[in-house]
């Protein structure tokens, strides 16, 4: 974290968890490239031009430390799946209603051929305004839990070797200049049995990382993640709040030194929140963690959402917490380093 | 020797043609809708399914359940004082259902009851099938009483146990059900209970055992129970199947292949239920598995647990984890390792 010193944030910084809804012309666009009718020189633009349009969108509202929106990816397991050698697909499998996914499946030894997001972030930090951005990266543990493992002798051993993977990506993110990754594990609870063992796997991502690193869990159970926040080698947890009506904070006295990314806005409800809910909210989170720890954002991921709602509940959020560093400032919390 | 059967159970993968449909007209509406056009179209992917199902000589199979979501939400739309939440994480899955809301006491909407079974008796009615040949092979997808009551939320004092709630579930909610199966010459009805086989359970087995046998002994013996225990596998529960019952038309489901180690968690006595379905191909990974492997497996499982009547084979849990192209492949396995298997069992004799 020692190279991120210089950079001065406000006190309860607002950022994104990642996704942020697609706008609808790159999804006409996505369309005509699947049907063969534009090439990859015109996917890729539109793909840039979408995470311009979108950083921006965050900046104007006045997000902090805007992501890329995952732009590029179209689920988070899928995405880095597609780009490891090993993995297979045969079809997609439904998560819920009429929601499908392409589940891979590991049939091979994997292996990092090239670099899987280095260019992705290089573009998000050329077109933004702030000095920092947060990149994220689905984690080794999520990967292994959503994919079907048809090659190695169990979970343990396919997670490690992803494991290595992803933290030889993290690390050519940080020769690269990135300041901020967020390492995506919403599986990490799934199996009560195995966290024990997840952990570990979850660690090996930062081994040789110097830069902030946050690990984002979510719908998941805090009680049994709890039992692990002093194993956890992060610098932050941005975890769900919201949509659990803000059950659970009084496990974040539990976080010592660990910043908590509190997820105050609901990424699962098109109603647009209050702003005095969020306020309360940070409120209370402040009873179990100093202001100087918390950052500010939604529970997860805004793609579902149509644009407009995603944008209007950043703008609530963003609201509310610019009233509370007002409360802050006057008790002398201005600004933190990153 | 008695012959070994191939068997399916549970929702099937959602074919892309039936997602596309469902874009326009979401499967919830499926429940009420009169649409004969939505109706004729999720016939037409049944039909497809049930041909298969009968080339690959599967003795029963359910409809696919492709009318729904999840097992879930259709029956607790049937019933009064119960409300649909949010998403939900369906056990250790990477999938997710609506949650039911328990607000009061249960009872079916409806006078008559019959959700599901209406339900699929409309379907199969509107699609090209001939009925006679299919209907006493096709099954009713159900949840059971327990995993209802511990995939609920349960907001009301009116249930304070699970016991009083899967009394309430049994009799006002399944028996009707049951009761319009029988109208409609069904003959096999799948509960699907994966709270049972959790190893954690904290409900006393003999207790929920015996509500189950309660219930049991007031339906007509012409209906096959099928209790289809998946995720895990608890032998305490198993144990108490087989002391409490024995009717020749109950059938039980286990899975050995989620937690194989639990099979060998209590003392080393074989268990003896009535009939027994075994689930030694996995729903939850695309690896297609070897006779030999299954061979292994299934000598394993047979060393602990066996039936006096039928044995049949099958997934481990529901296919809709799967790719469909991959479920199609794992069903034709079943079925050919069975026909393998008897005729080595009849070369034998």
């Amino acid at each position: 974290m020692d190279a991120n010193r210089d950079i001065k944030l406000p006190i309860l910084p607002t950022t994104v968890i990642g996704s942020y809804p697609r706008p609808r012309w790159l999804r006409k666009t996505i369309k005509l490239y699947r049907q063969g009718r534009i090439g990859e020189k015109d996917l890729n633009e539109a793909f840039n031009d979408a995470v311009t349009s979108v950083v921006r969108e965050q900046e104007i509202v006045g997000i902090d430390i805007p992501s890329d929106g995952e732009m590029r990816r179209d689920e988070m397991v899928e995405y880095f799946a597609e780009r490891i050698e090993g993995f297979k697909f045969y079809g997609p499998v439904r998560v819920w209603g009429n929601n499908f996914f392409n589940k891979p499946a590991v049939v091979g030894e994997i292996k990092r051929t090239k670099s899987i997001t280095v260019d992705e972030f290089l573009y998000l930090n050329e077109v933004t305004t702030r000095d920092v951005v947060k990149f994220t990266i689905t984690g080794p543990y999520t990967i292994a839990d959503w994919s079907y493992n048809e090659y190695y002798r169990d979970k343990i051993e396919l997670a490690s070797k992803i494991a290595s993977i992803i933290n030889q990506e993290v690390r050519e993110l940080q020769d690269n200049g990135a300041k901020f990754i967020q390492i995506d594990e919403p599986a990490l609870t799934t199996h009560p049995e195995e966290v024990e063992w997840a952990v570990d796997i979850v660690n090996e991502v930062t081994k040789g990382v110097h830069i902030k690193l946050g690990l984002h869990v979510c719908y998941s159970d805090y009680i049994t993640l709890s039992k692990y926040f002093d194993r956890l080698k992060y610098d932050q947890l941005a975890l769900e709040f919201a949509n659990r009506g803000f059950r659970d904070l009084d496990i974040l006295k539990k976080l010592n030194d660990i910043e908590i990314g509190l997820g105050v806005i609901d990424v699962h409800n098109r109603s647009v929140e209050e702003e005095s809910r969020v306020e309360r909210a940070i409120e209370k989170a402040m009873k179990y963690v100093r202001p100087e720890k918390i950052y500010i954002n939604p529970d997860c991921g805004l793609k579902l959402l149509p644009r407009e709602i995603a944008r209007r509940k950043l703008q609530v959020m963003v609201s509310a917490t610019r009233r509370l560093r007002g409360v802050l400032a006057k008790k002398g919390y201005s600004y933190i380093v990153l | 020797m008695k012959t070994i059967r191939a068997i399916q159970f549970g929702p099937m993968p959602r074919p892309r043609v039936l997602a596309k449909i469902y874009r326009r007209e979401p499967a919830d509406v499926v429940i009420e809708s009169s649409s004969d056009t939505l109706l004729k179209n999720i016939g037409k992917v049944i039909k497809k399914y049930i041909d298969l199902m009968n080339k690959y000589g599967f003795h029963r199979f359910s409809d696919g359940a492709y009318w729904s979501d999840d097992i879930l939400t259709p029956i607790a739309r049937g019933i009064d004082n119960i409300s649909i939440n949010g998403l939900v994480r369906f056990y250790d899955n990477n999938f997710f259902y609506r949650q039911p809301v328990v607000e009061g006491k249960i009872k079916s909407k409806t006078p008559s009851g019959r959700v599901v079974a209406n339900l699929v008796s409309r379907i199969l009615k509107s699609a090209d099938i001939d009925l006679s040949k299919n209907i006493d092979k096709i099954s009713i997808t159900v949840p059971g009483p327990f995993t209802f009551y511990y995939r609920s939320l349960i907001s009301t004092s009116y249930y304070s146990n699970p016991y009083s709630f899967a009394k309430d579930y049994m009799y006002n909610v399944l028996l009707r059900e049951i009761e319009y199966m029988e109208k409609q010459n069904f003959r096999w009805i799948d509960i699907h209970e994966p709270e049972l086989a959790k190893r954690s359970l904290d409900i006393e087995e003999n207790k929920a055992i015996n509500l189950l046998k309660d219930f049991i002994s007031v339906l007509n013996k012409e209906i096959n129970i099928f209790i289809i225990m998946y995720f895990d596998l608890n032998l305490k529960i198993l144990e108490a199947l087989s002391r409490h019952i024995e009717e020749n038309n109950v059938y039980i489901h286990i899975d050995p292949i989620s937690k194989p180690e639990a099979l060998y968690y209590r003392k080393r006595k074989q268990l003896k239920v009535t009939n027994l379905s075994i689930g030694v191909f996995d729903s939850r990974n695309t690896k297609l598995e070897k006779y030999i492997d299954i061979s292994r497996k299934l000598r394993s499982v047979l060393n602990r647990v066996t039936a006096d009547n039928e044995i049949y084979l099958s997934h481990n849990a529901p296919l809709e984890f799967l790719p469909e192209v991959i479920a199609y492949r794992k069903l034709r396995i079943i079925s050919r390792y069975t026909d393998k298997l008897n005729l080595r069992l009849k070369n034998r004799e």
